[in-house]
């Protein structure tokens, strides 16, 4: 059974049937929560559970034109676009040192951690829009016909788009990787 | 190559999806473009660092909650299963101010009952029940109410979904369910309290407050609700809210795709 055909269901009554969607999905929210909150994984884990209370609750609002995935991204862009309001005079830069162990496996070392963590720091440092694409392109490997559904914007304008976002995000993690270099070799 | 072609395949570039040829038709326009094929090549390890970089995994509590929010949907589409609460540490229910007004409600029928068995009353007539729907009814409402100033979510949550089990709502119960619209942090209760006040909004008084507390919400899904009811009614005092909001730079642009719509539709 595919995405929109389980939604109906689920807008049908049988609220059963979400489980599944929740089990195909949950992963691919929580990685984009991630990467958007700074790797916070507490405020990552109940984003990804307002979504799925928004679309219990919204549910009737899925018509079924476009695909579940894209629909489900746009709650959850709203929801991070909510979190981010009410968070916008804390710091998001932080990386959590904890968080990023949890997702190593035990053959990584230092120098991956070190990696994980200059990616995000780099992200930090988009703008939200570009960092959004980068998550849902890169991280996320949505279509590009599902991102721009998401974000309001052509096919051909998120590819040029993630492009440039890319060439940017490539410039600053270099820049912060030169800098730890720097202290490093002070150090 | 056409400007079109090049853009549709940047991204291929990079993920090594393209023929010989074509990566060197893209690489060309790049170059024109002034991106050395140095950069390109620096681009295409960089991207391959972000595809190796692990993605996280949730925790089980997160599946517990969800399960947990799903197990009560299903129970609330299921009316006459009974009310099973989670167990909690003994006698700690006594400090909720729920089940306090709740034990009030049953005191108040065990004593009406008894006192009627006892003869001590008029036999059971029409008003006397229609009085004791009117005590049951104001007694639930004060539970709401005290429900709907809990620090706790789920408390002000369940307060705003009861409010459902009403055919007609007193002037508190809308004016309670109005403040949470207005003030409640929480943006999933605020849209709670739309829904709930759908129902009230032939009264004038509501579509009033609806109206005024247009410039209040900050959640694009409030906002995006707001919009829909405002249109569904007609609501023409609606759009110099909506054009106050218009002018938000900041504004999702969903949002301000449906507003739009609905100052030209309402005007």
């Amino acid at each position: 059974m595919d995405d929109n055909t389980l939604m109906t269901h689920v807008i049908a009554g049988e609220i059963d049937k979400l489980g599944v969607l929740y089990e195909k999905y949950k992963k691919p929210l929580y990685a984009y929560f991630f990467r958007f909150t700074g790797g916070d994984y507490h405020a990552s884990e109940d984003l990804v559970h307002n979504v799925f209370y928004r679309v219990i609750r919204y549910k009737t609002s899925f018509r079924g034109h476009g695909s579940f995935a894209s629909w489900l991204f746009r709650v959850a862009h709203n929801t991070g676009i909510d979190y981010h309001k009410k968070n916008r005079y804390t710091d998001n830069t932080r990386v959590e040192v904890g968080a990023i162990r949890a997702v190593m496996d035990e053959n990584s070392g230092p120098e991956k951690e070190e990696q994980i963590a200059t990616l995000q720091k780099a992200l930090d440092k988009l703008g939200s829009f570009e960092r959004e694409l980068i998550i849902l392109g890169k991280i996320n490997c949505l279509r590009y016909k599902e991102i721009a559904d998401i974000l309001n914007i052509t096919e051909s304008n998120v590819k040029v788009r993630i492009f440039r976002a890319l060439r940017k995000l490539k410039d600053i993690y270099i820049k912060l990787e030169n800098t730890e270099n720097e202290k490093a070799g002070s150090g | 190559m056409k400007k079109q072609d090049l853009d549709d395949r940047l991204i291929d570039l990079l993920q090594g999806r393209l023929s010989p040829e074509e990566e060197e038709e893209v690489i060309a326009g790049l170059e024109k473009s002034g991106i050395t094929r140095e950069e390109i090549e620096s681009l295409r390890s960089f991207s391959r660092v972000i595809d190796d970089t692990p993605v996280p995994e949730p925790s089980e509590w997160m599946d517990k909650r969800f399960y947990a929010l799903l197990e009560e949907e299903q129970r609330k589409a299921q009316p006459g299963e009974p009310d099973i609460k989670p167990v909690k540490p003994l006698l700690a229910f006594l400090n909720n101010p729920g089940f306090r007004i709740a034990a009030g409600i049953a005191l108040f029928l065990l004593g009406w009952f008894a006192a009627g068995w006892t003869g001590s009353v008029i036999p059971v007539g029409n008003r006397q029940i229609a009085n004791l729907a009117g005590e049951v009814k104001q007694l639930k409402e004060t539970l709401i109410l005290t429900m709907m100033r809990e620090s706790s979510p789920a408390e002000r949550i369940r307060a705003v979904n009861m409010v459902s089990d009403f055919e007609t709502a007193d002037e508190q119960i809308i004016e309670g369910l109005l403040g949470v619209l207005r003030n409640d942090s929480n943006s999933n209760l605020r849209l709670l309290a739309l829904e709930a006040l759908i129902r009230y909004s032939s009264l004038p008084e509501v579509r009033k407050s609806l109206v005024s507390s247009i410039g209040n919400q900050t959640s694009p899904l409030v906002q995006l609700r707001l919009a829909e009811i405002m249109l569904a009614l007609g609501e023409k005092s609606a759009v110099p809210e909506f054009k106050k909001l218009l002018q938000d730079a900041s504004l999702n642009y969903s949002v301000r795709d449906k507003l739009n719509e609905a100052v030209v539709v309402l005007l």
